[in-house]
């Protein structure tokens, strides 16, 4: 009965582990994202087992309870290497989204950092394969404690870098509308009369201060972004929440250049 | 016995001190029957009372003003008069297609970044508790 259960294990065990070795193919952003919440749900699951039994072996020490203890473990490890993986195919999927608003060296350079993890995480996947003592599974797991400060701050540039990347497409269309108003002016001239001139040449340079303030917003956290070295996960979230506040902040710039976009217009379509 | 008859006051030595003569208060219905200590006790009462008349006054006052300011949110809403629009004459750009064009354009401008989403949600990354938390 025993025996049955000990091979009951370790056939679930190296079942999840060559799941992890052979890499998903996602049609879109959607599937990745539900495998991810999949590989969460199976993590929590298998979380809650391991506490359960480490908890059984801190209590009572036994060489059943330890040995059962060490089987969740590796079963929990093996889980928490493929739920992280599934969370980073997920970013890739976005960045290979063709509305992400990345250029393609951002892009390239992003794909590179998250096929890097991704790496990681399968080589350590292929230590845990090895553990045979808790001890072993200690050290093991140190591996991915130490790496993963490197891998919170890249998962946090990509991030940002991808709400850039939609600012970005709104910039784009911000131009292209203030395009189309300059040409409206230049066309239609003739019929303004000097204080009409005046005022739609004010709103003009509006327009354009607003545009400048976003760029200047932008810039600083790209710049901020691609030097991102925290202290320490504290420091890294007030540095992400920092920069999250300063998006906020360029796309308000946005918001009032469209709000002086829309004065423009009004100046255009009526006489008086 | 004789009685002195001399209407003129007796006329007195050169270093005597002239004789105190008290005035008479004039006659009040209060004062004619009060002494100061007397009148300090009557005050006193009074204080008491004037802070409840106060008091009450008060109480009386605030309640009207809340029955005034019940009655007032009660009223029954009434129609408002019909807004004023300021009928602005339209330009001769107002019907150009390029114009057109830009207004549509602006609306969608609009729409997107208003509802762009500077953090994703979805995309926020797990936190997890690492360490096993074996003992050694």
């Amino acid at each position: 009965m025993i025996l049955m259960k000990r091979l009951l294990t370790l056939v679930v065990f190296v079942n999840g582990f060559l799941w992890f070795l052979i890499p998903p193919v996602f049609a879109n952003y959607e599937q990745a994202y539900q495998d991810y919440l999949f590989q969460f749900d199976s993590y929590r699951q298998k979380y809650s087992d391991f506490q359960v039994a480490k908890n059984e072996y801190q209590k009572f020490k036994t060489l059943t309870s330890q040995a059962t203890a060490l089987e969740k473990t590796k079963i929990m490890m093996t889980q928490r290497d493929q739920f992280l993986r599934s969370y980073l195919l997920v970013l890739n999927e976005k960045i290979h989204d063709a509305n992400s608003g990345l250029t393609a060296i951002t892009s390239n350079q992003y794909q590179r950092i998250l096929g890097s993890e991704i790496g990681f995480l399968e080589s350590h996947a292929l230590t845990i394969f090895s553990i045979g003592s808790l001890e072993d599974a200690q050290d093991v797991s140190k591996e991915l404690e130490s790496h993963y400060k490197v891998l919170q701050v890249s998962i946090r540039q990509i991030l940002i870098g991808l709400s850039l990347g939609q600012l970005a497409i709104m910039a784009k269309f911000y131009d292209a509308l203030v395009v189309d108003a300059q040409n409206l002016v230049t066309q239609f001239s003739f019929t303004f009369t000097p204080q009409k001139q005046e005022t739609i040449n004010r709103w003009v340079l509006q327009i354009v201060n607003k545009r400048n303030f976003y760029q200047q917003k932008v810039d600083a956290i790209q710049q901020q972004n691609v030097h991102l070295n925290p202290g320490d996960y504290q420091d890294l979230d007030n540095q992400y929440n920092a920069m999250i506040r300063g998006m906020g902040e360029a796309r308000q710039y946005l918001i009032e250049g469209i709000s002086h976009l829309e004065e423009f217009r009004d100046s255009l379509k009526y006489a008086n | 016995m004789q009685i002195n008859t001399d209407t003129n006051p007796p006329i007195l030595p050169q270093n005597a001190t002239p004789p105190v003569t008290e005035q008479a208060l004039p006659s009040t219905p209060l004062s004619a029957a009060l002494v100061p200590q007397k009148k300090w006790k009557l005050v006193w009462w009074l204080v008491p009372i004037g802070i409840i008349v106060f008091l009450a006054a008060g109480s009386m006052l605030v309640r009207t003003t809340k029955k005034v300011i019940e009655q007032r949110t009660t009223i029954t809403p009434t129609p408002t008069s019909a807004v004023y629009v300021v009928n602005r004459e339209l330009s001769n750009i107002a019907t150009e297609s390029a114009f057109l064009k830009f207004e549509t354009d602006l609306a969608s401008l609009t729409l997107g970044v208003r509802n762009v989403q500077i953090q994703n949600q979805q995309l926020l990354p797990p936190r997890m508790d690492l360490p096993l938390g074996f003992s050694r």
